[in-house]
């Protein structure tokens, strides 16, 4: 009897360690989704930001992405401010307008988020045709429109919302010289629905919980896009990532996102998020060359 | 000449006797080779694809190639379907599409993780459910699908659905027919469009960031790759099982009970392809039954049976193995090999046993028997032989790929069937004899049995008897009825159509020609072609010049070509849609803005609306962009035409923009089109390259028996049934496409074996004594046999394929038939009356000959 209970403990410590682990896994995914998402969207409450997206077709040869045609590059400004609503939830606005190309320099787009609405209020701007649009889009689980025809979806740049996934640690190691959590993201029934994607693999850094890669599942379970942090730059406190790229497995297409010049905090007056901003030129400049000022050079043009 | 040939006869009737004498070391040398290029057979590269027809530096195949780059596939399948209700939007067929949508698209939540199913080639669906509208409403802007996931249960709401609907200009004939009873499903595939690597693997899309270096985004230096983008082609196995599995769905009760379906693109008409294939697979074992139980007939040799047989079956297996060996790809022309290799076998083992059988009637020793035949025939077996390679060759000339791989596999087929008849056919015939002296008693059972059946090769000694006799009194009457025969089939043959209609493998009663018939009165047609344009420049599509031009062409398109043409669309008529629904959905406004800004950004709103459109309109830089052209069915014929006259259309309009856009190139692309072009390509070179094959021939004959008059007179019995083939299609209207056009090397193996065979057994008789008459009776009755031997078996055999229901089989079926016939009835009037009216003797005089020849004594016998 002593020589057969003693494994069978063994076994019974065994499992309850390992469904501990378990249980701990899970808590611990969710928990560092959550510190990420922390870092990410509740270190600062309002920024502004000139970006440039370079997009093209690549090929892959000797390790090295290379663009099959000549890139496609927007410059775009973005002024944002956040309006906490609850612990852990807000709601967002933002404005952000084209620099370049010079037959598109103008056009600008204002976005209103809202904690607990699904989808985004979404206007737009055509300098050349001096018209307003309020802009739905509603895909039923179909891919969401482009940012600025990048290869960024309007859903990859949306917040995703903890409540939305059920999460994994999936494994750990390093990625791109950092310790990384490895976490499978899947959408609850509700969700699925709505996204475009059945599975999200996040890889976080440890240390500063930024997001070190996303991988992205399309319906069929297949990788569809790779997001890929390249840079991460702590600035005024806060952890920010400035560069990084969407690969497109499916279409063969990049976008680089290079954050230029980046600025936090500073004071936004709310009407700015008006269509004011949009159609009046003298007003919106204005009030950019004093947000301007808050700009901190991350990467010249 | 003479002492080309005399050395040649004298070396080939020593040969037997040669194998014979280490006949076990041949046989196992024989068998031992055969054992290790059967084993090789499973290297063999199949591609059965279209693609598979052009060779990868054709401007076609790039042109194809970059547009897949650019674009993805545009081999997808099309359903058309009709409710019972006779309404598209009803409720009850709104739910059913959305089921189906969701079907074809959710299938994953039935498979288990890391389980394949063949929709995974599905990239899209677009249905009446989710085709993208953009709505104006005040100052919302609506990007969305039509119907969505809630479908409206009260007749108002579908009815606004229905108005929305007809006002989309693209909508009509691709969502829904005119009177709202048929309804379309697009479904996009990746077929095509799959990148592969230079040893044909599929390119892993995994890319590891480890290894990956991306500091900046360099742009490629122009050249630096070495190897175009190539693609997977797309194998009748994928679509196969892409039809199944879309069957199976659209099969459920719940769809079937309330709908009907008809599939059309290459995916459902691959199940019909297969059946076409099955029946083509019945008749070929059909053909090859007759022509086993006419080698009985004939022979009443089982042994006759066997080795005609073997002699076809190593060579088709040498053949393939060899090919295995070479590294050639095997595509759909293989069966028109192994069809030329069963004729060439057989006729050319034939010839022999016959010849064989016939001397030993006459009391001729089996070694005597032996030399005495391969000498005579041995040489004709030669030329025919060398003639044929050479005419198959001729057809090499071609740039098609498939026609390059069948010339150099049915050349070597040619010459195996001609190796193993002169080496290993003595060795068999040694081990098993294919005649047996009358005087020996038969089984009782083969007895009787053949006596059922009356003995053919006396009736045709005594038909054979007859003929030159019957020639001899009227050869200029004959000359005449051949030669009147021969004009009015050239007359004929100037009538004749290159035409290859897709439809034309299918029978008339085939559900899948019905499908593209309904498609074609009711919806946008099965049919649809590209035209690629790059204008070298980055945002040429953003310039109103451009996309006013790029309008005008489509109209033109439409409205000159509209018996081709069911509708087109681009990027232009987005632009239009665009800046009418951002100027309050107004009419007037349904064009391409004048203004430069004012068209980037209608086209930078509908791209952030609906990236996924404009990626499969124009590409990221607004450098390249497409027109896709939706077709009504018609042949190769018309479209090689409408495709010409389109091309200058096009040119026209890339003149017009020269200025600007200097380094504009534009191409027609698209599977269909890539088909048609091919198919007329094919068709026409291959009618050239035949008349290519027969003039080379006609020069070997004449530099082989050395004389013009000899030459001359071959090449007409060799030319008829060629003619006669061509006029005949010209006069009863019939188009020469890719299936009669596959006789083509058939009827020149046929003819030539023939005309050679008789010729070098004539030349082989009358230098004997230089009787010109006695030469004909002799070869008559001796090659007389086996060319009535040949042509019966061969013509029988391809005589059952007109029972195909395929209109294309039957007529090869046909005409395979009636060019062996006719080739038949050259060598026993319109030959002889030829040598008799012009005296053809190989310079031999006439001698008096007081002995009388073996075969003469012997023939009396009989």
């Amino acid at each position: 009897m002593k020589s057969f209970s003693k494994p069978l403990l063994l076994v019974l410590a065994i499992y309850c360690i390992s469904m501990n682990t378990v249980e701990l896994h899970a808590q611990n995914a969710k928990e560092i989704i959550i510190k990420m998402d922390s870092v990410e969207n509740f270190t600062y409450d309002s920024s502004v930001r000139k970006i440039k997206f370079t997009s093209c077709r690549y090929s892959l040869s000797g390790g090295r992405l290379k663009c099959k045609n000549s890139p496609r590059i927007t410059v775009v400004e973005n002024v944002h401010k956040d309006y906490i609503v609850a612990p852990k939830k807000k709601d967002v606005n933002s404005l952000d307008i084209v620099v370049s190309p010079i037959a598109e320099k103008g056009t600008n787009m204002l976005v209103w988020k809202e904690a607990d609405q699904e989808d985004n209020d979404f206007w737009l701007y055509l300098p050349a045709l001096g018209k307003v649009k309020r802009i739905a889009s509603s895909n039923d689980g179909a891919e969401t429109g482009s940012v600025f025809g990048t290869e960024f979806s309007i859903e990859d740049v949306s917040q995703r919302k903890i409540k939305d996934y059920t999460y994994k640690i999936i494994g750990e190691g390093i990625f791109n010289k950092r310790p990384v959590w490895k976490i499978a993201a899947i959408p609850t029934a509700a969700r699925a629905k709505k996204t475009f994607y059945s599975k999200v693999i996040t890889w976080v850094d440890k240390e500063r919980l930024v997001k070190m890669k996303d991988e992205l599942f399309n319906r069929k379970g297949d990788l569809f896009k790779q997001l890929i942090t390249k840079k991460v730059d702590y600035i005024d406190g806060v952890w920010i990532v400035t560069e990084s790229s969407m690969i497109n497995l499916n279409s063969r297409r990049i976008t680089n996102y290079d954050v230029l010049s980046i600025g936090f905090n500073m004071e936004i007056d709310d009407s700015f998020f008006t269509q004011r901003s949009m159609t009046d030129f003298a007003y919106k400049e204005k009030k950019m060359k004093e947000y301007r000022t808050h700009l901190k050079v991350v990467k010249s043009n | 000449m003479k002492n080309i040939l005399n050395p040649v006869s004298r070396y080939i009737s020593s040969v037997p006797d040669k194998v014979l004498k280490r006949k076990y070391l041949y046989l196992t040398l024989f068998i031992a080779a055969t054992v290790f290029l059967a084993a090789n057979l499973s290297n063999l590269k199949m591609d059965m694809t279209i693609e598979g027809w052009i060779q990868d530096d054709d401007p076609t195949k790039i042109a194809f190639n970059e547009y897949h780059t650019q674009f993805g596939s545009e081999d997808g399948v099309y359903i058309i379907y009709k409710p019972k209700d006779g309404d598209v939007f009803s409720e009850r067929s709104l739910s059913i599409i959305k089921s189906i949508q969701n079907d074809f698209l959710n299938y994953r939540e039935n498979l288990k993780e890391g389980e394949t199913s063949a929709l995974d080639h599905i990239v899209k669906v677009n249905t009446l459910v989710n085709a993208r509208v953009l709505t104006a409403e005040d100052d919302f802007l609506y990007a969305r699908p039509l119907v969505g996931n809630n479908i409206p249960a009260n007749q108002e709401e579908r009815e606004r659905l229905r108005e929305i609907a007809k006002s989309e200009k693209q909508f009509p004939l691709q969502y829904f027919s005119k009177d709202m009873k048929f309804g379309g499903i697009h479904i996009e595939t990746d077929f095509g469009a799959v990148p592969i690597d230079e040893d044909g693997k599929v390119l892993d899309d995994g890319i590891e960031i480890g290894d990956l270096v991306f500091e900046d985004l360099e742009l490629e230096k122009e050249g630096s790759t070495k190897m175009p983008v190539r693609f997977k082609p797309t194998d009748q196995v994928d679509y196969i099982k892409l039809n199944t599995a879309l069957r199976e769905i659209l099969d459920k009760p719940e769809y079937a009970e309330h709908m009907e379906f008809y599939p059309v693109g290459n995916t459902p008409a691959a199940e019909y392809d297969l059946l076409m294939v099955e029946e083509m697979g019945n008749l070929y074992m059909a053909a090859l039954l007759i022509m086993v139980v006419l080698l009985w007939y004939f022979f009443r040799r089982f042994s006759a049976v066997t080795w005609s047989l073997v002699i076809v079956i190593l060579s088709t297996v040498w053949t393939l193995g060899i090919s295995a060996l070479l590294g050639l790809t095997i595509t759909g022309f293989l069966i028109l090999t192994i069809l030329l290799i069963l004729t060439v076998g057989i006729a050319d083992s034939v010839h022999i046993m016959s010849g064989y059988s016939f001397l030993r009637t006459k009391k001729e020793g089996h070694r005597s028997s032996m030399r005495s035949i391969y000498r005579s025939t041995g040489t004709a077996l030669l030329l025919t032989a060398s003639t044929n390679m050479v005419g198959i060759i001729a057809l090499n000339s071609t740039p098609v790929v498939p026609i390059q791989t069948f010339a150099i596999m049915s050349a070597m087929g040619i010459f195996l069937a001609f190796f193993f008849t002169i080496y290993l056919l003595p060795i068999l015939m040694d081990i098993w004899k294919p005649w047996r002296s009358s005087e020996r008693p038969k089984a009782k059972f083969f007895q009787k049995f053949g006596n059922i059946f009356p003995n053919f090769a006396r009736i045709m000694q005594k038909i054979l008897e007859k003929t030159v006799p019957f020639v001899e009194k009227r050869p200029i009457a004959i000359l005449g009825v051949f030669m009147a025969v021969i004009l009015i089939c050239v007359i004929g043959s100037f009538q004749v159509k290159v035409n290859s209609n897709m439809l034309d493998q299918y029978p008339d009663d085939s559900p899948f020609r019905q499908n593209v018939e309904i498609a074609d009165e009711n919806m946008m047609g099965a049919y649809s072609m590209v035209a690629f344009l790059d204008l070298g420049k980055a945002n040429a599509f953003k310039d109103p010049a451009v996309l006013q031009s790029m309008d005008k062409l489509q109209r033109q398109f439409e409205k000159k070509y509209s018996k081709y043409v069911v509708m087109t669309s681009s990027i232009a008529d987005v632009a239009k849609d665009a800046y009418k629904k951002l100027n309050e959905g107004k009419q007037e406004n349904y064009a391409i803005p004048d203004d430069a800004n004012v068209l980037s950004q209608t086209l930078f709103m509908f791209n952030n609306a609906n990236p996924e459109d404009r990626k499969r309109l124009v590409d990221d830089n607004y450098q390249k962009a497409n027109i896709k052209i939706a077709l009504h069915n018609y042949g190769s014929y018309e479209y090689s035409k409408v495709f010409e006259n389109m091309q200058k259309d096009i040119s026209a309009m890339t003149n017009s923009l020269k200025k600007d856009y200097g380094k504009a190139t534009v191409s027609i692309t698209g599977i269909f089109a890539l088909a048609m072009q091919t198919a007329d390509y094919l068709t026409k070179n291959e009618a050239k390259s035949f008349g290519v094959a027969l003039i080379a021939i006609c020069i070997i004959l004449l530099l082989v028996f050395g004389s013009f008059k000899v030459g001359a007179a071959a090449m007409f019995p060799n030319l008829l049934p060629a003619i006669m083939t061509f006029g005949l299609l010209g006069w009863l209207n019939m188009p020469l496409d890719f299936y009669t056009m596959m006789l083509a090397p058939i009827i020149i193996g046929i003819s030539v074996d023939d005309t050679v065979t008789f010729i070098t057994q004539y030349r082989h008789e009358v230098i004997k004594d230089g009787n010109i008459k006695r030469a004909l009776k002799d070869t008559m009755k001796e090659a007389g046999q086996a060319l009535l031997f040949t042509s019966l078996i061969l013509g029988l055999g391809f005589g059952i394929m007109s029972l195909a229901d395929a209109a294309g089989t039957s007529n090869m079926g046909k005409f395979g038939f009636l060019a062996i016939m006719v080739g038949l009835l050259c060598d026993l009037f319109f030959l002889p009356a030829l040598i008799l009216v012009f005296k053809l003797s190989f310079g031999a005089k006439q001698e008096e000959k007081s002995h009388i020849k073996l075969k003469e004594e012997v023939h009396e016998v009989v």
